[in-house]
């Protein structure tokens, strides 16, 4: 099943998406397009969100980074989180803001550590977001910080969360960013580092995960540039395709 | 209901003398130019009378602060009208493992359960001059003045909703200095200042 949380006729309502995106049927009862221009979509979840940098062994290459040992986590506030069909804001005179398509895990359950033949147990489900950065930003203090990473509105996240049982295996999963219709960056979730029970099993060592928190597992290789007037459209590979609009400072 | 917690690292003079040579090395360069923020997560919010959970492999450090509570939805705010989006303020232990780098983002140090005792909203006015004081086991451990940090409350303020936007309820922590207070298994740690409600919590396993 597939979830979407949007606001509709002025009420938040949860809401279910058939299988071709085509349908949200809300918690009423009513079916609606889902492209009914008085949907917005809002966040799936809301929980503490975890980040991996460098997680994909190419895109590590890419940045001329060695992959790490430990995985590099940071975290993101509720601010930054947007939904599927919002817009970003690139700042005036900053040089380089790209996307990072990312498969995101949500978790389902509280749990502490967990072994790692264990943590698939405790994940509900699975979502896309586009973790955008503006490099520009970046300095060496528990980088990246929270300057570049946490933004208002610069984490579209969606549109919905796919249950888990819905996806064979998230280890195996096409990647995908299309800047204006163009493929930018593909790549597969089998090249992660750190994968998803490893995740689970080290950070719910040193810290309690909660219902609803979100683990963003990184990025492929492929990033570039985007402008005002681009249609940013992430997509994972049988969990969700979410789209994004770059605008400018106002 | 506390909301988002964001912290600053890095903005008393203590810590910046400190780190100063290494900051001017690799992999920092140089030393940072605008505030070193990191998140308290949810996890690691407690109350007034919680236990701390002391995870016994590190040693914790308890870092009495302030906490400026906001008091409604604030966006690129000018440090000039700050004052109209505080609520008010509160007492808070940004507890913490040693810092043993500020490259990378420390939630390991930072983020274990329990780590953010919030104390009760304060009717202060100001918070640039205030004493803190922690008191370990009834004896005063540490004490140190608002009056020694790099940018005051509404600094902050200003330059974190330039790119993060803060709702009703959230609070973001001012700083702490470099040195700390010990805290171990069986201790009770209570942070004070003049004005506040303190804020007491034992240390468990």
């Amino acid at each position: 099943m597939k979830r979407a949380y949007i606001s509709y006729q002025g009420q938040k309502l949860y809401a279910t998406v058939d299988s071709e995106d085509k349908f949200l049927t809300l918690d009423n009862g009513k079916v609606i397009a889902f492209d009914d221009k008085e949907v917005t979509f809002l966040p799936p979840c809301k929980g503490t969100m975890f980040a991996l940098g460098l997680n994909y062994a190419d895109h590590a290459t890419e940045l001329e980074f060695k992959p790490p040992k430990e995985p590099l986590i940071f975290l993101k506030a509720n601010n930054t989180l947007t939904g599927h069909k919002c817009t970003t804001v690139r700042p005036d005179n900053v040089e380089y803001m790209h996307y990072e398509c990312e498969l995101v895990v949500v978790i389902g359950k509280t749990c502490k550590k967990v072994k790692r033949e264990n943590a698939m147990d405790y994940v509900k489900g699975y979502t896309v977001c586009n973790d955008y950065a503006i490099r520009d930003y970046l300095e060496n203090y528990y980088r990246p910080n929270l300057r570049v990473k946490c933004r208002d509105n610069t984490t579209p996240i969606g549109p919905y969360i796919v249950d888990k049982e819905d996806v064979a295996d998230p280890h195996n999963l096409t990647i995908c960013t299309y800047v204006n219709g163009q493929l930018r960056q593909k790549g597969s979730t089998k090249d992660i580092i750190f994968d998803i029970p490893f995740l689970i099993e080290y950070i719910s060592d040193f810290m309690t995960l909660n219902e609803g928190d979100m683990i963003a597992t990184g990025t492929p290789k492929g990033l570039s540039d985007v402008v005002p007037g681009d249609e940013v459209v992430v997509e994972v590979e049988g969990v969700g395709r979410l789209t994004n609009y770059i605008v400018k400072a106002n | 209901m506390v909301g988002t917690v964001f912290a600053v690292a890095l903005n008393h003079k203590s810590q910046l003398d400190f780190w100063n040579d290494a900051f001017h090395t690799d992999p920092y360069k140089a030393p940072p130019k605008t505030p070193v923020w990191f998140i308290k997560p949810r996890n690691t919010i407690i109350a007034n009378n919680d236990n701390i959970i002391h995870p016994q492999d590190l040693d914790v450090l308890s870092g009495g602060t302030i906490g400026i509570v906001i008091g409604k939805k604030a966006t690129k705010v000018c440090a000039c009208n700050a004052k109209e989006y505080i609520k008010g303020y509160c007492l808070v232990n940004e507890v913490s493992h040693p810092e043993t780098s500020f490259y990378r983002p420390a939630i390991k140090a930072k983020c274990r359960d329990t780590f953010c005792p919030v104390g009760e909203l304060s009717e202060v006015e100001n918070v640039d001059n205030v004493t803190i004081e922690t008191y370990l086991n009834g004896q005063l451990a540490n004490s140190w003045s608002t009056a020694d940090l790099l940018r005051n409350a509404y600094k902050l303020v200003e330059a974190l909703t330039e790119f993060a936007s803060l709702e009703e309820g959230d609070v973001l922590l001012i700083g702490t200095p470099q040195e700390r207070v010990v805290i171990n298994v069986g201790d009770e740690v209570e942070i004070r200042a003049n004005g506040f409600v303190s804020l007491k919590n034992k240390v468990v396993a």
